[in-house]
């Protein structure tokens, strides 16, 4: 037991110190932690809480207020057995440390149980951003007392639990029984597209809410009507939440007690299962994991003459850079990806909201139209290639992504402005497809705008300019090279960071300034060419320069 | 022919990782680098391959300055790190077209000489993988021949034996023998004595940031036997490995 406690420690340590430097990030990183929390609070639990609240009363009256945490918790079991799935394979089976950890004289079950409480530890946090407005709404509503309280606290602790066992005993059997191991990089993509197919589901499952929420008759319907209610599906998947709810809806008598020891009888059950399955199953999945697919087999003399293509040194680079950027699966998401989803999600949001076809909708088309307000658009065309270019981050990482491989960039033949550039502009090729993906979307919808064409084109060019240049002066100059694995050198890269919020600020202002201004289409569009237009060049002139000496500075 | 002339390095200013060394290494000769681990071996080399910047001195490839014309001076040699994970996500092929792209290698030449060197490696049926497939040793041997594409010069190979095989490890020294007779450079650090024994013409013996040694192989044994620092030291190389 012992071993456990030790390897946990060890696990939990190398998970949050992320090996950084003492001093000063350490506060930037708690401040960070900070952040993170109040962000989703606001984003989540405080509109969640306010729903609860709304729905209570209404159910409180047909006396099923229970409801509510029944439905919270089958919830959010469902959520963290959704994203365990994938966390555990990249934990359990894709983790670096595994190698280092399967010589080590441990047992299958202390190297599981010290990864499993590392997991566990993460989905409190996901756990608690959903639970604790339910159940905050719930108590101070029905004036529950203490034990109601002391009942919460232990099932906060035990819930995440059964439904992170179920995801390991999936993940344990696939990779007993299955090659797909040896696939991890197609893995961790399909893993990374699903946590964002399902961000996308929330996000329009939280729209439709929105409007079922002016209206709690039609919400309690939906939650409580036949067998095919929400509540009742989640309930059925994850029996142990009817549990949970009934021990705290009943917490002031005997029968609180009863649900509560069942609840954690099958818990411990299935801590037991987990234990027993995984000393059988654990090392035979995970023992050569390492292996990475491969076909060992001779290319024929046209697979050779397809792959042998000579390039200027140039393109060699790019291409170099975009082969990397999506086959690396934290690249391909981090980047790619985030930066294709905008037009996607813009697609979902006009036709899920179905606010195009509303009365005001029309009224809003109508304006747009109306040549007087087409300098507003033309700053909004703008303000959308800087946000969208800014979260796409091929730029800004471009430079930490090569880590202590940048030396490669040294010794090689090739002058280092050309490298810069052969570094920005795969980041200008995808940004400029998502914005042209975007502008397609709106016009689809809005309808076609000729006059709009020639100078958003070309506003939308500066836009991506801009943060691209940003993005690549700020890795020249700060470049994040000291990482362990790839998704850090995305993930927790400043420069990523800064360029991502600084274009939020940007895009913004520029809207409110052309608002205030009143500026019509052309002088707009001169006003954003003069401006930006001179910005952009000032930057490559300073890139090409001292950037330059500050790429030849870079020690490693 | 490489020329290093009165070179230091320090890190924070104060240790100094290479202490004023001048070194020539003539064409037509295989000259190895020898040192224990920490001596300033790789600072060396990463300051010739122009990786880091050198605090004072002059390094000339083939009479070129490698910080007054650094693309000029590049293109004369070929590099092999001492480690090989690199480019991990992109086929081995691909990264050998990759150098040849990089080094502006004509594409009739590019074929028959990455053919060659693959067979040479036995490389050809990993040619279609992805380098995070290969086996250290295979990535050491792919590096190599991504090195070679262009038939350089010269050849700084940082400790290029570790991890391979004996059969690819002769094949290398082969090749490293082919090309000083060609009358081409071979410069190469190993902290192993006995294969600097076997295949250099000249050796220098770096060691804290200093040349305690300069010279051929005889005249290095000659050498051993009259200083008795120079001996453990000759002691440690040998029982390293």
């Amino acid at each position: 037991m012992s071993k456990l406690w030790i390897l946990t420690k060890v696990l939990l340590k190398t998970s949050l110190s992320q090996s950084e430097k003492k001093g000063k990030k350490g506060i930037s990183k708690i401040a960070m932690l900070i952040l993170l929390v109040v962000c989703f609070g606001f984003s989540f639990s405080i509109p969640l809480g306010y729903l609860f609240n709304k729905l209570y009363d209404p159910l409180a009256a047909l006396d099923q207020q229970g409801i509510l945490l029944t439905l919270a918790i089958a919830g959010v079991s469902l959520a963290i057995f959704i994203f365990g799935i994938f966390y555990v394979l990249a934990v359990f089976y894709f983790g670096k440390d595994v190698e280092f950890l399967l010589p080590l004289p441990l047992k299958p079950s202390q190297i599981l149980g010290a990864k499993f409480i590392t997991v566990l530890i993460y989905e409190y946090a996901m756990e608690f951003i959903i639970l604790l407005p339910a159940i905050g709404v719930f108590g101070i509503k029905s004036g529950a007392g203490p034990l109601y309280y002391v009942y919460s606290l232990l099932l906060l602790l035990l819930i995440p639990i059964v439904p992170l066992i179920l995801a390991s005993l999936i993940n344990m059997v696939i990779m007993r029984f299955t090659n797909l191991g040896k696939h991890k990089d197609a893995l961790r993509v399909i893993g990374g597209i699903f946590g964002l197919a399902v961000g996308i589901g929330i996000s329009m499952v939280s729209q439709r809410m929105e409007k079922i929420g002016t209206d709690p008759d039609a919400m309690i319907k939906l939650l409580t009507e036949g067998d095919n209610s929400l509540v009742s599906i989640a309930a059925k998947i994850f029996p142990t939440a009817k549990l949970a709810s009934l021990s705290l809806i009943h917490s002031s008598d005997l029968k609180g007690i009863i649900n509560l020891l069942l609840f954690i009888a099958i818990s411990v059950a299935a801590i037991l299962i987990f234990m027993i399955l995984g000393e059988l199953l654990y090392f035979k999945g995970v023992l050569g994991n390492s292996e990475v697919y491969s076909k060992r087999k001779m290319l024929s003399k046209e697979q050779m003459d397809k792959s042998l293509r000579k390039n200027s040194a140039m393109k060699a680079f790019m291409l170099k850079e975009f082969r990397i950027l999506f086959r690396t699966p934290a690249y391909l998401l981090n980047c790619v990806i985030a930066a294709m989803i905008w037009p996607a999600f813009a697609a979902v949001g006009m036709l899920g909201s179905g606010v195009l076809k509303s009365e005001e909708g029309k009224n809003f088309l109508n304006t747009i139209r109306d040549t007087r307000y087409l300098g507003i658009a033309l700053a909004v065309i703008f303000a959308v290639s800087i946000l969208f270019s800014g979260s796409g981050g091929v730029t800004s990482t471009s430079i930490s992504r090569d880590g202590q491989n940048l030396y490669v960039s040294k010794y090689i033949p090739l002058s280092f402005k050309d490298q810069i550039m052969a570094r920005i502009i795969p980041g200008i090729i995808l940004s400029s497809i998502s914005v042209i993906l975007t502008l397609a979307v709106a016009f689809f919808y809005i309808g076609f705008i000729p006059e709009l064409i020639i100078p958003g084109l070309i506003v939308s060019f500066l836009g991506i300019l801009l943060t691209s240049f940003i993005g690549i002066l700020l890795e020249l100059r700060f470049p994040k090279l000291n990482w362990d694995n790839e998704e850090k050198a995305v993930k927790q890269n400043m420069n990523f960071m800064m360029v991502m919020f600084g274009s939020m600020i940007l895009s913004t202002s520029a809207v409110i300034i052309i608002v205030l201004l009143k500026l019509s289409l052309w002088y707009a569009f001169g006003a954003i060419v003069l401006i930006f237009g001179g910005i952009d060049i000032a930057l490559y002139y300073v890139i090409m320069n001292q950037g330059q000496k500050w790429f030849e500075a870079i020690e490693l | 022919m490489i020329e290093l002339l009165n070179v230091s390095k320090s890190y924070n200013g104060k240790d100094m990782a290479v202490d004023n060394i001048s070194i020539t290494i003539n064409d037509g000769e295989i000259f190895g680098f020898l040192g224990p681990n920490g001596a300033g071996k790789t600072t060396t080399i990463k300051m010739i391959t122009g990786i880091i910047n050198k605090d004072g001195g002059s390094i000339k490839i083939n009479g070129i300055d490698i910080n007054g014309n650094p693309l000029q001076a590049k293109k004369e040699f070929a590099y092999v790190p001492d480690n090989p994970d690199m480019f991990l996500r992109l086929k081995g092929i691909e990264y050998v077209n990759f150098m040849a792209d990089i080094y502006d290698v004509p594409m009739d030449i590019r074929k028959e000489r990455i053919k060659n060197l693959a067979e040479r490696f036995e490389m050809s049926n990993a040619l279609g993988d992805q380098i995070q497939s290969y086996s250290h040793g295979m990535r050491q041997k792919i590096v190599i021949i991504g090195a070679l594409v262009h038939e350089p010069k010269v050849w700084i190979l940082d400790e290029p034996l570790t991890g391979l095989d004996p059969k690819s490890s002769y094949i290398l020294k082969e090749m490293m023998r082919e090309q000083a007779n060609n009358g081409k450079t071979v410069f190469f650090s190993t902290h192993v004595l006995d294969v600097a024994e076997k295949v250099c013409d000249r050796v220098a013996i770096i060691n804290k940031g200093k040349i305690s040694f300069c010279g051929t192989i005889q005249e290095m044994r000659e050498h051993f036997k009259s200083n008795e620092s120079l001996e453990k030291m000759f002691l440690e190389l040998t029982n390293h490995e």
